[in-house]
């Protein structure tokens, strides 16, 4: 039987509509190092919270049915911008400013106009996108945007400023700069960090499987870009079209070692099977009897190794390390989305969270959820992974020490004060 | 590193078997969790029973497969109970009898009969398990029962405990039951019959002091001997009593004593002070001190202990390791408070636990302060209500340095370690000193932690078998085990065997010449400025 934990300390938030599991996302977008809360629904309206507001920080409407949220330094020039993407293609980027100075116009529809953020760039793109991914994927130091479409398309875009009117403001557009054609749905698209410390683009295909994409194109088409697929080696057989998720980057945490080490990555399918990988190499596999929808990663321990939180439908959520310990939260609530990560609830510190949105138009930030180890251990254990302990026990003349004895000890140790002096 | 905060997190919550879903639908489980017993096994896996409502009785316990520890739940299937029944309580006893050793474990029950003419009637029953001890099976609950004894009850059954009654010239356990028909009913094996049968006794041959309560007696507490009486009044009903020592006393473990000098075999006889908490449902927690010397007279008061709603439990426990045993409060409004005796100007380590929100949620210290100081003189009706009472200001704004928690935690790593060591003897002596004189105590707030649905249990228990114990908390969803930041834990464990390790050593050497040093880079240290320490 696995650990369970459970999870009291969290703030409400109200917001109508439907939403994608990718219309949910925890980023810094006004640049502040404080990560705000970031929804979208299909009714077009676009909403931020910060701290533990029960109302929006900053809305938007009317923008379409969005499909995906996200957030990164698209213009490369070290500024966040959120990008919303709706399935009418319609792409668009706001630049969120702090906190303006309030008080000024302490009138209260300055107020709620203040709270109105406008997209600061539209460009319609090719439609039906599903999700997006804003990184860098080929290690070139500018941040790409890649859209995966429910045609199972691939593009990526990278934002290219025009020369020609330099005397005017500088207008820049997205340019397509990959087009990958694949066989099977989409299932989420991700970067992961190879051992040479390249970064490598990876699509999940049904069936538990991935595909790389490459960046070189195909002989006979220029403009259809080479891909790989991975069969994964799983002994198991299972529904080949049972939709897949993909998370890659899981930073392995190892001190001394850099980060271009490589980082694993992480599938799980909707059948309840959840996959850690490293290089093509299946570390662990679980096997869970819930339907697994959303994948994240998430450093809850605060060790530097980043694990692998997987949330079902039903609510019940798995975070499992790399070596394949697993700790279990149930959310009693039916889950329409789901995202982990870092979250800021008081003003400047971010603290490991999570978020469910439920199907009673709430969404729910569990944020005092860290805990210091993910297995199950007790004293005995910690003690005897601390050099210092044998060595003390030896000292002592207790040599080869069961269980009970070291029971005994260290009951002596944390309680018996008195018989110290 | 003085500081600590001893953040306490959850080990493992075990959620119980909750009520059927409806549709798929996974409702609030309403399973109202009555009762729980600690089972206390010598091999050290101890275990915790857990009785809901619904009759079903589940065992929470670690075991250990493949090299990795693992919860694990169980339910455990009692004999003649029926599906249908209702559990009331439960309690687990050692049975100390002539007749063997081992559990006996006591339910009480209801059962709803329907007769022939369509009457609902209730049947209450007690039925008493006994476990024997074998060889080779340490774990005694997961065995079938041996025997049972069902005993039917004329009244409906409250809270059940056990005790230990001095009968003729032997110590024996009996169950204490206390029932709606205002009496407490005592039930004692009997040791004539061939097999094991359980009699109701005539409480009063055994505890004159329990025959006549008063009114509904819903909390019972064991007492060994009754040595005086007093009387108090609360203007609410109590939910709990307990009686506790402040310190802890632990002996040193048997197999090290015979390779021990001298220093360590000579325990330290202190007078036995006992205190008395007395938790009611609408006014803070009582702690009174020292009974047996200062009868009710010497009253603390929990600074906020019934702000969230009705305090249902509470636990004595060490839970920071310095050998004073602090107190923790599980009320219904789904907190559990841990209080610590304190120097009225000592400050409470800063545990950052969770961010802002609850802020607005706890009402500040001040406010805490000034409804203690102004109403509980009044409320409960006391004799005499000295100024220990009152209890403490805003932690925040008696600015003083923490130099008295620093020096019980007595972890001082810039000092070299064999002065530490005798240091150490120094500075506790001193704490003991202190807490004789009693000046300016008062109990404080250390840190709360939420829950998911109401407390109901908290309790001490060793479930994990490593010597430290693990807090077990029951709520009307599940039981959480919690557990505190074991690598501190380790910490703080391994500084003393450092220093048991170091005191042998230097047994042998010229104490005298260390004392004298110690002393003085005691003194230079408190003197100069203390952030070289924090």
């Amino acid at each position: 039987m696995w650990r369970t934990v459970s999870f009291v300390e969290r703030v409400e938030v109200d917001f109508d509509g439907n939403l994608f599991n990718q219309a949910l996302t925890l980023a810094d977008i006004d640049n502040d190092k404080a990560n705000e809360l970031i929804v979208g629904n299909t009714e077009g309206d676009l909403a931020i919270f910060k701290g533990t507001n029960r109302t929006p920080w900053k809305v938007c409407t009317d923008l379409g049915m969005i499909t995906c949220i996200g957030v990164g330094d698209v213009y490369g020039k070290g500024k966040n911008i959120l990008v919303v993407l709706t399935a009418e293609g319609w792409c668009y980027l706001f630049e969120v400013k702090g906190e303006s100075s309030s008080g000024e116009n302490g009138k209260e529809t300055e107020e709620e106009l203040d709270k109105i953020v406008k997209p600061s760039f539209t460009q319609h793109l090719p439609a039906n996108g599903k999700v997006l991914l804003i990184a860098d994927i080929d290690g070139d130091g500018q941040t790409e945007v890649v859209v995966g479409y429910s045609d199972r398309v691939v593009r990526c875009f990278t934002w290219s400023v025009s020369q020609d009117h330099e005397a005017e403001q500088a207008s820049g557009k997205f340019l397509q700069s990959g087009k990958w054609q694949l066989t099977g749905q989409i299932g989420s698209l991700t970067v992961n960090m190879c051992e040479d410390g390249r970064p490598e683009l990876l699509v999940s295909q049904p069936g538990g499987t991935y595909v790389t994409l490459y960046h070189d194109t195909e002989e006979e088409d220029a403009n259809i870009h080479k891909f790989e697929n991975e069969r994964l080696g799983i002994s198991r057989t299972r529904n080949t079209s049972i939709s897949t998720e993909i998370v890659g980057g899981i930073k392995k945490g190892i001190r001394g070692e850099p980060f271009e080490a490589g980082t694993f990555y992480a599938l799980c399918t909707l059948d309840g099977t959840l996959l850690l990988v490293e290089n093509k190499q299946i570390l662990w596999s679980l096997q869970v009897d819930h339907q697994l929808f959303s994948l994240t990663k998430l450093d809850i321990t605060g060790n530097g190794k980043e694990e692998v939180v997987c949330c079902a439908w039903d609510g019940q959520t798995y975070i499992v390390n790399h070596t394949r310990d697993v700790v279990r939260y149930h959310f009693e609530e039916n889950v329409k989305a789901f995202t982990a990560g870092q979250f800021s609830v008081t003003s400047s510190d971010n603290v490991p969270c999570f978020v469910y949105a439920t199907f009673n138009n709430k969404i729910y930030i569990y944020y005092n959820i860290s805990l210091p180890q993910v297995e199950s251990t007790n004293l005995i254990e910690v003690m005897d992974r601390i050099p210092e302990t044998h060595q003390l026990l030896q000292q002592l003349n207790i040599i080869n020490p069961d269980t009970k004895k070291l029971r005994e000890i260290y009951h002596w140790c944390l309680y018996g004060k008195k018989a110290q002096t | 590193m003085d500081q600590r905060g001893w953040r306490w997190t959850d080990a493992h919550f075990c959620s119980l078997p909750s009520q059927a879903a409806l549709y798929g639908i996974t409702t609030t489980p309403q399973t109202n969790v009555y009762t729980h017993a600690k089972v206390i096994e010598p091999e050290g896996s101890n275990k915790l029973l857990v009785a809901s409502l619904t009759g079903k009785i589940v065992s929470v316990e670690y075991q250990r497969n493949a090299k990795k520890l693992k919860p694990s739940t169980k339910e455990v299937q009692f004999t003649y109970i029926p599906g249908d029944a209702e559990l009331v309580s439960l309690d687990v006893a050692t049975r100390t009898s002539q007749q063997g050793s081992g559990l006996l474990i006591g339910i009480t029950f209801l059962k709803q009969t329907q007769t022939e003419d369509g009457e609902h009637t209730c049947m209450q029953y007690l039925n008493l398990y006994s476990f024997s001890q074998s060889e080779e099976d340490s774990h005694y609950v997961d065995s079938v029962a041996q025997t049972c004894v069902t005993l039917e009850l004329d009244f409906m059954p409250y809270q059940l405990i056990h005790t230990e009654c001095v009968t003729d010239d032997d110590m024996e356990t009996v169950f204490l039951l206390s029932g709606n028909d205002q009496k407490i009913h005592m039930y004692r094996e009997d040791h004539v019959a061939p097999v094991l049968r359980f009699k109701e006794e005539d409480i009063e041959n055994y505890f004159p002091e329990l025959c006549s309560p008063g009114s509904s007696v819903f909390c019972t507490f064991p007492v060994v001997v009754v040595l005086k009486g007093w009387e108090g009044m609360f203007d609410s009903p109590i939910t709990c009593v307990k009686i506790f020592n402040p310190d802890n006393q632990v002996s040193f473990p048997e197999f090290m004593q015979d390779t021990e000098g001298k220093n360590n075999s000579v325990q330290e006889e202190s007078p036995a002070v006992y205190n008395l908490l007395v938790m009611s449902s609408l006014e803070p927690t009582v702690v009174y001190r020292n009974i047996l010397a200062n009868g009710l007279d010497n009253a603390l008061y929990l600074p906020g202990s019934c702000n969230y709603d009705i305090p249902l439990c509470a636990c004595v426990a060490d839970i920071d390791f310095d050998g004073c045993n602090e107190i923790l409060v599980g009320t219904y409004g789904q907190e559990l408070l841990a209080y610590k005796l304190m120097q009225e100007d000592d400050q409470i380590p800063m545990l950052q636990k969770s961010p802002s929100i609850m802020k607005s949620k706890i009402s500040s210290p001040a406010n805490i302060s000034s409804y203690i100081g102004g109403e509980p003189a009044a409320s409960p009706r006391q004799r005499n209500l000295t100024g220990s009472g009152h209890t403490g200001r805003d932690p925040r704004g008696a600015i003083t340095l923490p130099r008295k928690a620093k020096s019980q935690e007595n972890l001082c790593s810039s000092l070299p370690k064999n002065q530490d060591t005798i240091l150490r003897g120094e500075l506790s002596e001193e704490d003991l000193n202190e807490t004789v004189s009693d000046r300016k105590l008062c109990y404080k707030l250390l840190w709360q932690r939420s829950f998911a649905s109401p407390v109901v249990g908290v309790d001490r228990v060793d479930i994990m078998g490593d010597g430290m114990d693990d807090m077990v908390v029951v709520t009307l969803r599940g039981v959480h085990v919690i557990q505190p930041e074991l690598g501190e834990v380790a910490q703080v464990c391994l500084e003393r065997l450092r220093n048991l390790a170091l005191s042998r050593e230097s047994n042998e050497e010229d104490i005298e010449g260390h004392i004298q040093l110690n002393i003085d880079s005691q003194l230079t240290t408190e003197n100069c400025s203390p952030e070289t320490i924090t």
